[in-house]
């Protein structure tokens, strides 16, 4: 009864604790002091009046001590077993296939061999970090044993441990592998618990091949050979010959065998020559054998950015003369630029019989092995006033189809004006023909010989190679004030596709167009630019007279150079990517840069990025800001090359398009080793002051310590405030207050 | 176009010989040249009372171009004030003179200074054939006007003025009594050349046709290395260092021409 009075039964150990704030008791206290007060007023008989206010008084006290809080508080503690923790690797690297059979497979026996050992105990999954639970599935991306330590160590606040259990394969990609590798003197952590390690996955049973490394140099030179190196390791694979492949877009460039070294792993290098310059990926590849653990990094990707050490120029000029001096002159000044020139000096015409050959320095034009073999190692070719056919003879087809083909696969043509070229050079209806920017005729044409100044024609006013300054009124008025030009060969029209950024201010085609003076047409991969003046020198030496210097000469033929190797600065968009490589799980960004057709940035351009992963294409849109730019981050999530074109368009006008490649590696780091590191196991459990290590397949004891163990406290606490007791105390004696109050007459 | 009225002669070999040609299609094509400034042709520079004109020496020097070569040339000499801008029309430019010359103003001398850093060349011609003359001496003033920095030294035997056209040992003019030419180089490129041995004397003829001066001491021999040497002169003006391309010296090398 008592006890139900109290609301429980209250020991004799407890303590009264007041839980309720000062302030709320003091104010219950006014507050009745108030109600007594004013119920003292009033007349009624004398006895009736003490009943009252003696039967209010006990009620209202009781009501204060309720609104107290008081709770009656008993402790007691007692002290338990100390607990076992066991900790599962749960990362990428104990999900490797050991005899046919996944690592993590071995996981299950130990665990119950554990429980049975010792009942039950906590269990955690540790990766990069420590969660509650076995693994559902062994694929977390890293491994960190020492993190996972520390944090047990803050999860158990201090408590003494019976033991820790860890079941790995030992692949610790934290500080704590690393610290044992590199240092002899490394201590391991300090441990709440005398340490148990299982081991799982055997290097014995493993078979794996793989392509560890690549390594290209970040960066190469065009036609330099540069050298691919890539590091495989064969575990199982020792003293094997493999072959190895390697390959550029997806095209075998050539393939080589090496034998695995005793030590499991091999090198192999690749001497490799880049054509073309821009971004281009490679990859190395072995073969995917039966049983390889991780076939996944049998290959990997690496993008090569080929770069120009010089551009290589090519100049033949049918005869000397001063546009012919001017332009070797540039060239050869110009120490970007590789030049290999020919000058015609002396045709069947000039024989003279006054002279014998052997007091001549003249060699023979090498017509032959540079229009059949090294063609192809020249960037750029400048035919100069010069005629083919006396020096090709009936090879002509065949050397000039050859130079057809190196423009259309990615070379580059300028052909220059004078009494040798175009129609006068019979290239009307050659195999030059069409891919030249101007129309020919086929029969020879002959040449305006009036002075004249070339006038800059609306697309000349945008064009990089005609622009001699970044303002477009300033290069108008220096194009009209450089000093006239002393004739023009014929062409017949300008053809399609191509662009006239000079024009003759009077003289016309036959169409009635403007002649065309300086012409640009991108054909196939390549370009070819038509000058038909022989007289751009005078931009030079007659510039200097009057006191301008040679920029203007300089900067034309140095922005045409420019325009004809395609180089970036001279394309409307362009798409870049801060590196070559990344890896699984970075963010990449993709910056778009956007020009309009003065080459000022284009702000507010429609932008649509695809990038392509082999088949998966995924799609990003954005607009340009104010300076003509906008950056597109795309997180990479799987690996391999990833080609990236870009679409840029303003309303209903394209702007231009782009294109580039970046490679995501293969390799996950988990994945990157995949041999169990037995020696950096057995030296953790000796590292501590209480550890047993344990190799693959023993099931043998766990390390406990049997004083471990941790103190319980129980805290009870009874709720006075709302006992019955409490309750019926006030209820009572403030109803029959009332009651004597009501019986006195007073309401 | 219609060639130059300049030009003396109404037909070139090389058109005879295109013409004829032209039916084998194998010869070249016929000459056009578009315009004055295109043609190669000769600047003589007048300093005034100590220099020389002989046109018809340099016309005949490049006739010779014309017809040994395949450059197109316009066989005429101008005659041009240093300080003219027309001067800038000629690339190839000469002093010839036999006596002192007055100092070319400051203006003249900044003149040149561009138009040999632009590609201009110029060449001073001895004409008394004496090792030391008073002309000599103002050459070499107005010389270190021109280039403070850089004195006039002889040309190497290996220099591409040897071998631009014409494999040559020695530079000789109407006399031959220096051994070299000397000259300012620049980089690889010598834009000035000073000529001891007096080289237009050599080419000199009268309006009929005739060899204005003997040529001592190797008499016609050596008029006809004195022309070499102008023709080498041309083709250095126009092609440089070319010659020294190593595709050129190899091959030279390789059929015994070069050692």
């Amino acid at each position: 009864m008592t006890a139900w009075l109290l609301g429980g039964a209250l020991g004799p150990d407890g303590s009264l604790v007041w839980t309720a704030a000062p302030w709320m008791v003091v104010l219950a206290s006014v507050v009745a002091l108030a109600v007594w007060a004013l119920a003292a007023v009033g007349t009624r008989p004398v006895a009736w009046r003490l009943g009252e206010l003696v039967a209010l008084a006990l009620g209202l006290v009781g009501l204060v001590v309720a609104v107290a809080g008081p709770v009656w508080v008993e402790e007691s503690g007692r002290t338990e077993e100390g607990r076992v923790v066991l900790l599962v690797d749960g990362s990428a690297s104990m999900g490797v296939i050991e005899d046919g059979a996944p690592r993590s497979d071995q996981v299950a026996a130990i665990v119950d061999h554990v429980t049975s050992q010792l009942g039950a105990v906590e269990r955690f999954t540790f990766g990069d970090d420590l969660s509650v639970g076995l693994p559902e599935s062994f694929e977390l991306p890293g491994t960190d044993l020492e993190g996972a330590l520390d944090s047990l160590a803050e999860r158990l606040a201090g408590e003494q441990l019976a033991g820790i259990v860890v079941v790995t394969d030992g692949l610790d990609r934290g500080l704590l592998r690393r610290r044992f590798r590199d240092d002899d003197a490394a201590r391991a952590p300090e441990l709440q618990g005398p340490l148990t390690v299982f081991q799982v996955g055997s290097p014995g049973e493993l078979t794996d091949l793989a392509v560890r490394d690549v390594d290209a140099g970040g960066f190469a030179f065009i036609r330099s050979p540069f050298r691919i190196r890539a590091t495989l390791t064969g575990l199982g694979y020792e003293g094997r010959d493999v072959p190895v492949t390697l390959t550029r877009d997806g095209a075998v460039v050539t393939k080589k065998t090496v034998s695995i070294g005793d030590d499991g792993t091999a090198e192999v290098a690749f001497d490799v020559v880049a054509e073309d310059a821009g971004r281009f990926a490679y990859a190395v590849t072995v073969p995917v054998y039966e049983g390889d653990a991780v076939p996944s990094n049998n290959v990997m990707p690496v993008v090569v950015r080929v770069v120009r050490d010089r551009i290589r120029v090519l100049q033949v000029a049918g005869s000397p003369s001063w546009d012919v001096k001017f332009m070797r002159r540039f060239l050869k000044g110009d120490p970007s630029v590789q030049l290999v020139s020919f000058f015609i000096l002396r045709t069947h015409a000039d024989v003279s019989v006054a002279y014998d050959d052997r007091e001549l320095s003249l060699i023979q034009f090498p017509y032959e092995r540079l229009f059949d073999q090294d063609l192809w190692t020249f960037d750029v070719v400048v035919f100069q006033n010069f005629d083919y056919q006396p020096y090709f003879g009936y090879q002509s087809r065949r050397l000039l189809d050859n130079l057809r083909e190196y423009v259309e696969e990615g070379g580059s043509l300028v052909m220059v004006g004078g009494d040798r070229s175009f129609s006068m050079g019979n290239y009307g209806g050659s195999p030059l023909a069409p891919i030249l920017p101007v129309k020919l005729s086929g029969a020879s044409l002959d040449p305006d010989v009036a002075p004249f100044r070339p006038a800059l024609t609306p697309q000349g006013a945008r064009h990089p190679v005609t622009r001699l300054t970044a303002d477009p009124d300033e290069n108008e008025a220096w194009w009209g004030r450089l000093v006239p030009l002393d004739g023009t060969n014929r062409p017949v029209g300008l053809v399609d596709g191509a662009t006239s950024l000079l024009a003759h201010p009077t003289a016309t085609t036959p169409d009635g167009d403007p002649l065309p003076v300086l012409s640009v047409r991108e054909v196939g991969k390549g370009r070819t630019m038509a000058l038909t003046v022989d007289s751009s020198w005078r931009w030079s030496l007659a510039e200097a007279a009057e006191g301008r210097g040679n920029q203007a000469y300089l900067r034309f033929w140095k922005n045409a150079l420019r325009w004809l190797m395609k180089d970036s600065t001279t394309a409307r968009v362009s798409v870049d990517t801060p590196r070559e490589n990344y890896a699984v799980g970075e963010e990449v960004r993709i910056v778009v840069r956007a020009r309009d057709a003065g080459f000022a940035p284009q702000p507010d351009a429609e932008v649509v990025v695809t990038v392509d992963n082999e088949g998966r294409v995924e799609t990003l849109e954005g607009r340009t800001g104010p300076d003509g730019e906008v950056v597109l981050p795309v997180e990479v999530v799987r690996s391999g090359t990833h080609r990236v074109a870009v679409q840029v368009r303003r309303g209903e006008r394209a702007v231009g398009e782009a294109n580039t490649v970046f490679a995501v590696t293969t390799r996950d780091p988990e994945l990157d080793e995949v041999s169990p590191d037995e020696a950096f196991l057995r030296r953790l459990a000796a590292s501590v002051p209480a550890g047993r290590y344990h190799p693959p397949g023993e099931l043998g004891p766990v390390l406990t310590d049997p004083d471990a163990g941790r103190v319980v406290r129980d805290r009870r606490e009874t709720p006075l405030w709302r006992s019955p007791g409490l309750a019926l105390w006030v209820g009572g004696l403030l109803g029959f207050a009332w009651w004597v109050r009501r019986r006195s007459g007073l309401r | 176009m219609s060639r130059s009225p300049l030009r003396p002669w109404p037909l070139t070999r090389r058109q005879l010989l295109a013409g004829l040609g032209a039916l084998t299609g194998t010869a070249p094509l016929p000459a056009w040249a578009f315009g004055d400034t295109t043609e190669v042709d000769v600047a003589e520079l007048d300093l005034g009372p100590g220099t020389l004109s002989r046109p018809n020496g340099w016309k005949r020097m490049l006739y010779e171009v014309v017809q040994t070569t395949s450059v197109e040339c316009e066989p005429r000499a101008v005659r041009v004030k240093p300080d003219s801008a027309e001067l800038f029309a000629h690339p190839f430019s000469v002093v010839i003179g036999d006596a002192a010359f007055a100092e070319p103003s400051d203006r003249a001398v900044e003149q040149l200074e561009r138009y040999l850093s632009y590609g201009g060349f110029l060449l001073f011609d001895d004409a008394t054939g004496t090792e030391s003359n008073p002309f000599d001496t103002e050459v070499r003033k107005l010389v270190r006007r021109l280039f403070p920095t850089r004195p006039l030294s002889p040309l190497p035997a290996d220099h591409s003025l040897y071998r631009s056209f014409f494999l040559l040992d020695r530079p000789v003019g109407r006399v031959d009594r220096v051994p070299y030419l000397e000259g300012i180089t620049v980089g690889n490129l010598t834009p000035l050349v000073l000529m001891r041995n007096d080289l237009s004397g050599a080419l000199d003829r009268s309006d009929d046709g005739r060899n204005v001066h003997t040529v001592i001491p190797g008499g016609e021999r050596q008029r006809r290395e004195a022309i070499k040497l102008g023709i080498n002169l041309i083709l250095y003006a126009l092609t440089a260092n070319y010659k020294k391309d190593q595709a050129h010296v190899n091959q030279l090398m390789r059929e015994g021409r070069l050692e």
